[in-house]
């Protein structure tokens, strides 16, 4: 194994004592059904073979990959999901914000052991990605319109790979430039089709996705879907998971067997509404639908 | 690259970089920026991901579902949302071209063939054929066909002849890349091809044919820019001959406007139909006239007889060049004139055209104007003998000068009898206006007496006009000494001009903005924090600031724009960092000819306003220039050199510009106008000459 090896420089040495155990380095699964399979058995997310294709061809080329969509469509967990089991190993997340730029990325140097010894490779400190290249492991760089980063990562090995990811409709978000375009492979993320968001649902839920009956699942997914047409906050797969999870939760405390429209009812505006502006959409929306 | 089932794409490895390439660069030209290193990136994907879904065939063929090809393409090749649409309509496009339009191509070759019931490689004799044909369904089917050049006439046999499948084949495969979706469009697109491409000869023997083709493309709304000039006249012709109004009148339509943009093609032409047809469908306008009496003063001889005809050749004649001037005044003089008529006529000749006057008719003047009008004719003609002389260093020249001015002088005597008690005709006048045109010449021109000169600008004032009339000297006379005199006398003229466009400037207010760069200078900076200051940070000012392009489109129909054009770059030759000029070719004015009065005019006096016009390749030179800079093109943006794209290089000239400024003339060409306007360009329509030069005058104030 790879840590076994003798480790000879100094900044690899302390990659190694610092993240080795961190990452939990397992067997890299390197095929598009493998990833697929395992993506839905341990990450509990389900993708397409397409897509999953389409990243590590990028990969094999050598291009990182963009996810760009709306929120709560899972370009988060997919692209974690997709890395770590690439690599082999846990893969780093790098959440930005306008203040995370390349020391924090990459490095830097402790203040007091710089102060005692100077800046040499013993006061130096590495960050994730730094970490990541050494141990080859994947990078997330999750949210990239947030943060002064702007660059794109040249991989070293097979396992290291980065993913960004991106909601283009932020507002509150950068532009991102013309040369990182250039580098990358986008890959768009939409809201999916019904089937496949109520697939969602049923495996994130496991057992407890027993509870909901066909009528009231198809209701779930109307009202989303509604509000996705109208509403400014759109909700994502992720709400629509939080919300049938939190009415079979009531119904449960309820003491019931089955959550009836109640339970979705009271569930609903906790996790629908997210802006004031809203407000009054989301309700007519859902009594629309679930009001008695 | 060919579609198997419905969905899925046979793709070769080979294939596909030209299909890359041919969609890359579609998609540039709707604004998607791409390089090469997309195409390879987009081949590289694409090769990893048929081979991970096990789509790759033996010797490198793909098959894969057209979706998951448009997907993988989009990953890399559009990656911005706004460009993700353009990109899918761009690939549909290209893919229904390539794949179903082969297939429709065929069906309908083959159903119009089963309409004429008749097969590849049959041959028909051309009787039966016209027969076969009577019916209008048949008729059709059988004109596409032969349009398209399935069926060839072979006129030494008499028989039709239908070409073999395998040809057939081959050119449907060629229609696919005309892009339309109609047959019968890609026929008449062919047929226009053919036309283009045939000689007269075929025309004519093939009247019917060509005409009904012709009907046909023009139905069709075809773009006839592909069409010779020759061509267009003998096929509207032809219209007319058989009554079809409607196609004549617009065929002449698109001569008349082929005309005003390249009068020289006129001298390929048959001036008497030429001139028939634009009088008979009403486009025998004063502009299009001059263009054509310019390269073909013949024409003149059908347009005499009638006096509104006459009209317009008279409207015409500023713009007419003193040779054909000649043949047309003397042409006009051997018909009775009305006294109207001649003073209009000799008000818009240039003087010297005068000399052909001399033995003319005209009885409907006074004595008086007629002694005058002789008199200006001999001087005229003294003048051209002096020339002559000069030119050909012949003194027997000189001698007849001489002896003409006699004359000259004596009808003058005369004149100055006569006319004292009466008050002076319109006609008198303007008469002794060109008398006093021609004895300014005749002294430059002698060269013994340039103290005239300055005379000029005394009876005109030092206006653009003097200019004008200077320049007009200037290439008349032959005498170097004279000709320095000129450009001095000019170049004081331009002195005075630019403190006007000076003033121009000066009326209007807008502030200088100082241009931030990001560096730090860092001693000011730190300074200025240990004094508390509120805003500490100071930042490098950019030491060269903007400077302008001037593009000057000198074509004919821009001169006296170009001219104020040349001369108020001259007054901010400051701001100017490049002044290029443009025709067929461009021409880089250096800077220190903007800056020396006297090499600005000689300049000036040497440049001539014809020709065709190439903004591409002046765009192109833009693109060329470095550094930070506004770009401001005077033009009416008529691209008349064809085989270039001016779009494409405005497009890079705009991205490569802090701002891009055009000033155009009322009548320019809107399309490539609003294109601009989308590109990010700012284009200001000018009312005329005077708001021009206002209007230029502001951009350089503000700069
Ligand atoms: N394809 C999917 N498979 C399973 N769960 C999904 C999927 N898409 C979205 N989800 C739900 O959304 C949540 C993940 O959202 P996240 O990755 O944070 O989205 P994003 O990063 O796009 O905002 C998951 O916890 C899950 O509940
Ligand atoms: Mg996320």
């Amino acid at each position: 194994m790879q840590h076994k090896r003798e480790v000879e420089d100094v900044i690899e040495k302390k990659v190694y004592e610092t993240y080795y155990t961190i990452v939990e380095p397992f067997k890299p699964v390197r095929s598009v059904k493998g990833i697929v399979e395992q993506l839905r058995e341990k990450f509990k997310l389900i993708v397409s073979e397409k897509l999953v294709a389409l990243v590590v061809s990028a990969f094999l080329t050598g291009r990182p990959v963009l996810f760009e969509g709306p929120p709560g469509t899972g370009k988060t967990e997919v692209g974690y999901g997709i890395l770590t089991l690439w690599a082999g190993k846990k893969a780093f997340i790098l959440p930005c914000s306008e203040n995370y730029d390349e020391y924090r990325v990459i490095g830097d140097f402790h203040p007091l052991m710089a102060m005692k010894m100077g800046f040499t490779e013993e006061s130096f400190v590495p960050r994730p990605l730094l970490a990541a290249l050494i141990l080859d492991a994947g990078v997330l760089v999750d949210e990239i319109r947030r943060s002064s980063l702007r660059r794109v990562f040249k991989a070293k090995g097979e396992g290291f790979q980065v993913i960004f990811t991106s909601n283009p409709e932020d507002i509150a978000q950068g532009e991102l430039s013309d040369a990182f375009l250039r580098r990358v492979v986008r890959i768009k993320f939409t809201y999916p089709p019904e089937e496949v968001e109520k697939e969602i649902a049923k495996l994130r839920l496991g057992e407890d996705f027993k509870m909901i009956t066909e009528d009231s699942i198809s209701k779930v997914l109307a009202v989303v879907n509604e509000l996705r047409n109208k509403a400014l906050h759109k909700p994502g797969p992720a709400d629509t998971v939080a919300w049938t999870q939190m009415a079979t939760g009531l119904a449960k405390l309820r003491g019931k067997k089955k959550a009836d429209l109640k339970d979705f009812y009271d569930a609903a505006f906790s996790v629908l509404l997210k802006r004031s502006e809203d407000e009054d959409l989301v309700y007519s929306i859902v009594e629309k639908y679930f009001k008695r | 690259m060919k579609a198997t089932s419905r969905n899925e794409l046979v793709i070769i490895e080979e294939e596909l970089l030209n299909f890359l390439t041919s969609l890359c660069n579609e998609l540039r030209g709707k604004g998607i920026p791409l390089s090469i290193s997309e195409i390879e990136s987009a081949i590289r994907v694409l090769r990893n991901y048929c081979s991970l879904r096990g789509y790759i065939r033996e010797n490198g063929t793909y098959t894969l579902p057209v979706i998951e090809f448009k997907e993988v393409l989009k990953s890399v090749l559009a990656k911005r949302a706004h460009f993700e649409k353009i990109f899918e309509e761009t690939f549909n496009n290209f893919i229904l071209r390539k794949s179903a339009l082969k297939y429709k191509i065929m069906k309908d070759i083959e159903s119009h063939l089963r309409e004429l019931k008749i097969h590849y490689g049959d041959k028909i004799p051309i009787s039966k054929m016209k027969y076969l044909i009577r019916n209008p369904n048949r008729k059709q089917a059988f004109c596409t066909l032969r349009k398209l050049g399935i069926i060839r006439k072979d006129s030494r046999r008499g028989i039709y002849e239908v070409l073999s499948r395998d040809k057939v084949r081959s050119i449907a495969l060629k229609c696919i890349e005309y892009n339309f979706k109609d047959l019968n469009k890609i026929a008449n697109y062919v047929m226009l091809k053919n036309i283009q491409k045939c000689s007269l000869r075929a025309l004519k023997d093939e009247k019917e044919f060509y005409l009904d083709s012709i009907e046909d493309i023009i139905q069709s709304k075809l773009n006839l820019e592909l069409l010779p000039t020759a061509k267009l006249l003998e096929l509207s012709y032809y219209a007319s001959e058989k009554n079809k109004r409607y196609i004549s009148k617009y065929l002449t339509q698109t001569l008349a406007h082929r005309i005003s943009e390249t009068p020289m093609e006129v001298r390929k032409l048959d001036e008497n139909k030429l001139v028939s047809l634009l009088k008979e469908h009403g486009f025998l306008s004063s502009r299009i006239l001059s263009s054509v009496l310019n390269y073909n003063p013949r024409a003149v001889d059908s347009l005499i007889k009638d006096h509104k005809d006459r009209d317009v050749v008279i409207n015409s004649l500023p713009l007419i060049k003193l040779e054909s001037q000649r043949y047309i005044v003397s042409k006009l003089f051997r018909f009775k004139l009305s006294k109207d008529e001649i003073l209009r006529i000799i008000s818009n000749i240039n003087p010297r055209a005068l000399s052909v006057l001399e033995k003319a008719k005209y009885v409907s003047l006074n004595p008086n104007e007629q002694l005058l009008i002789k008199a200006a004719a001999k001087l005229a003609k003294a003048f051209e003998y002096y020339r002559r002389a000069f030119l050909e260093d012949n003194v027997g020249y000189y001698d007849m000068a001489n002896s003409v001015l006699e004359e000259y002088d004596e009808l003058m005597r005369q004149y100055s009898l006569t006319s004292k008690q009466v008050s002076k005709s319109k006609l008198e006048k303007t008469l002794l206006n060109k008398i006093d045109l021609l004895n300014t010449l005749l002294a430059s021109a002698s060269a013994k007496e340039t103290s005239a000169l300055p005379l000029i600008v005394k009876i005109y004032g030092a206006s653009f006009y003097t200019l004008r009339l200077l320049k007009e000297i200037y290439e008349t006379t032959i005498d170097t000494r004279t000709k320095r005199n000129l450009l001095h006398l000019a170049s004081i003229i331009v002195q005075r001009l630019k403190t006007r466009y000076r003033s121009y400037a000066l009326l209007s207010k807008r502030k200088k903005t100082k241009r931030k760069t990001t560096s730090i200078i860092i001693r000011d900076s730190i300074y200025n924090v240990l004094r508390f200051e509120e805003q500490p940070v100071v930042y490098h000012t950019r030491k060269k600031d903007i400077k302008v392009v001037l593009l000057v489109d000198v074509s004919g129909s821009m001169r006296e724009f170009a001219e104020h054009a040349i001369l108020i770059a001259s007054t901010f030759a400051k701001s100017i960092s490049d002044l290029i000029v443009f025709r067929e070719n461009v021409i880089h004015v250096p800077r220190s000819t903007l800056r020396n009065p006297v090499s600005l005019v000689e300049f000036l006096f040497n440049l001539k306003f014809e020709g065709w016009t190439n903004i591409a390749l002046a765009l192109s030179e833009v693109s060329r220039r470095r550094g930070r800079k506004i770009v401001v093109m005077i033009s009416d943006l008529k691209q008349t050199v064809k085989g270039y794209d001016p779009l494409s290089e405005a497009r890079k000239a705009i991205r490569g510009s802090v701002e891009f400024i055009v000033l155009t003339p009322p009548i320019h060409d809107e399309m490539f106008a609003n294109s601009l306007k989308t590109l990010g360009a700012k284009v200001y329509v000018v009312r005329g000459i005077d708001d021009f030069v206002k209007k230029l005058a502001y951009i350089f104030r503000g700069i």
